[in-house]
């Protein structure tokens, strides 16, 4: 009985290695799976700053305000999902550089609700 | 002896209970090895299909980006372009753009239902095929083109023979732009199979369509005018809505939306 319950012991350790490692897995695909979205989110919201004059961008009250997060992106397709717009080299309330650097940052939280970033940069000239 | 023989023999072997003991715990092993060898492929099915919707997302807002960053709102051989259309419908002169329904089956109250719109747009000219839209820097009616492939753009017989018909196309008067009169559009249809699929139509010929993403359910196209000025003035916002079933029948859904800038802008 006693070799029964090792040799079972064993098995069952090798098992919850075997599990272990799948979930491990898993969660590497689903985090992959949240980076590439909010790619896919940083590159749409791109195109649209990039509809608008670089002297619409960063004003108050346009949606690509500087330092503010752009409401349309507000939690979309991921947790806790928000998209900043900044622009190195613009100083509130002096003369907008051209060409004007954009850049947008997602922050999310993943499936351990750990925070995640990526950043997008990007150009535009008058 | 006779000791020493009974000694053995109550020794060798197992009992019943130690077989029906290990037996039991060998099965539930087993059990539970099984449930969770198919929930990891519950999981893994479940997490491709959702990759493989966010691929076909991805791979169409790039279609979109390429194919209408190159286009305009603009009039080319007395159409004006972009033009729109709800439910597979076109208007006179696009009616050639008009086809069978594709199969949607959102319902009201789902996320993802609401108007098929469609569009029809014209592209900047390739003729040389040297990934540059095509001048005419001069401004004389005639663009400099590089057919003979020899790194030299020019108005000679040996570059424009074969690839320039003045009456295929529209060169803008102004930048010198040269417009194709082939109307390009985005169509939703139902293949053979059942799969929704988005494709590329080159002038209203089915037999051109070269497909940009499958599972689509619905697109949405549209101008400034169309989605109430919520868009800047000379770009197109393209939204696209994807439905898929797994093999046990559960729905995924992914939705995605680009605005492009048209050349205009």
């Amino acid at each position: 009985m006693v070799e029964v319950m090792m040799a079972l012991g064993i098995m069952l350790v090798a098992v919850l290695g075997s599990f272990s490692s799948q979930v491990a897995s898993s969660n590497l695909i689903r985090i992959s799976r949240e980076s590439d979205l909010a790619l896919a989110d940083l590159q749409a919201c791109m195109e649209q700053a990039l509809t608008l004059s670089t002297d619409d961008l960063p004003i108050a009250g346009s949606l690509f305000e500087d330092g503010q997060p752009v409401a349309l992106y507000e939690g979309l397709n991921l947790e806790g999902e928000s998209i900043v717009t900044t622009y190195p080299g613009y100083v509130e309330g002096q003369t907008i550089p051209d060409p004007l650097e954009i850049v947008l940052t997602v922050t999310w939280n993943d499936y351990g609700t750990r925070l995640r970033t990526v950043a997008l940069r990007s150009v535009k000239v008058r | 002896m006779k000791t020493l023989r009974s000694t053995c023999s109550s020794r060798a072997g197992v009992s019943l209970i130690e077989v029906v003991l290990a037996m039991s715990l060998l099965t539930l092993l087993a059990k539970t090895l099984v449930e969770s060898a198919n929930s990891m492929s519950l999981v893994t099915s479940r997490g491709s299909i959702r990759a493989l919707l966010q691929v076909e997302g991805r791979k169409a807002v790039n279609a979109v980006i390429s194919d209408l960053g190159a286009s305009a709102i603009r009039v080319v051989n007395g159409k004006n372009y972009p033009y729109t259309f709800d439910g597979a419908e076109a208007a006179f002169p696009y009616a050639d753009h008009t086809h069978t329904l594709p199969t949607m089956t959102s319902v009201t109250g789902d996320a993802d239902f609401g108007v098929l719109r469609e569009i029809v747009f014209v592209s900047t000219a390739d003729l040389d095929n040297d990934r540059r839209p095509d001048m005419d820097t001069d401004l004389n009616g005639i663009p400099e083109l590089d057919g003979d492939r020899d790194g030299v753009r020019s108005e000679s017989i040996a570059d424009l023979d074969g690839i320039w018909v003045s009456a295929d196309n529209t060169v803008d008067s102004v930048s010198g732009v040269v417009w194709p009169h082939t109307e390009l559009s985005y169509v939703l249809t139902t293949r053979a199979d059942g799969i929704n699929c988005l494709q590329r139509r080159r002038g209203a010929d089915p037999s051109t369509d070269e497909t940009i993403a499958t599972h689509v359910e619905r697109i949405q196209v549209d101008t400034a005018a169309t989605c109430q000025w919520t868009i800047p003035l000379n770009s197109v916002r393209v939204q696209i809505y994807f439905r898929r079933h797994d093999e046990r029948g559960a729905l995924f859904r992914y939705a995605t939306q680009v605005v492009v800038a048209l050349k205009n802008a």
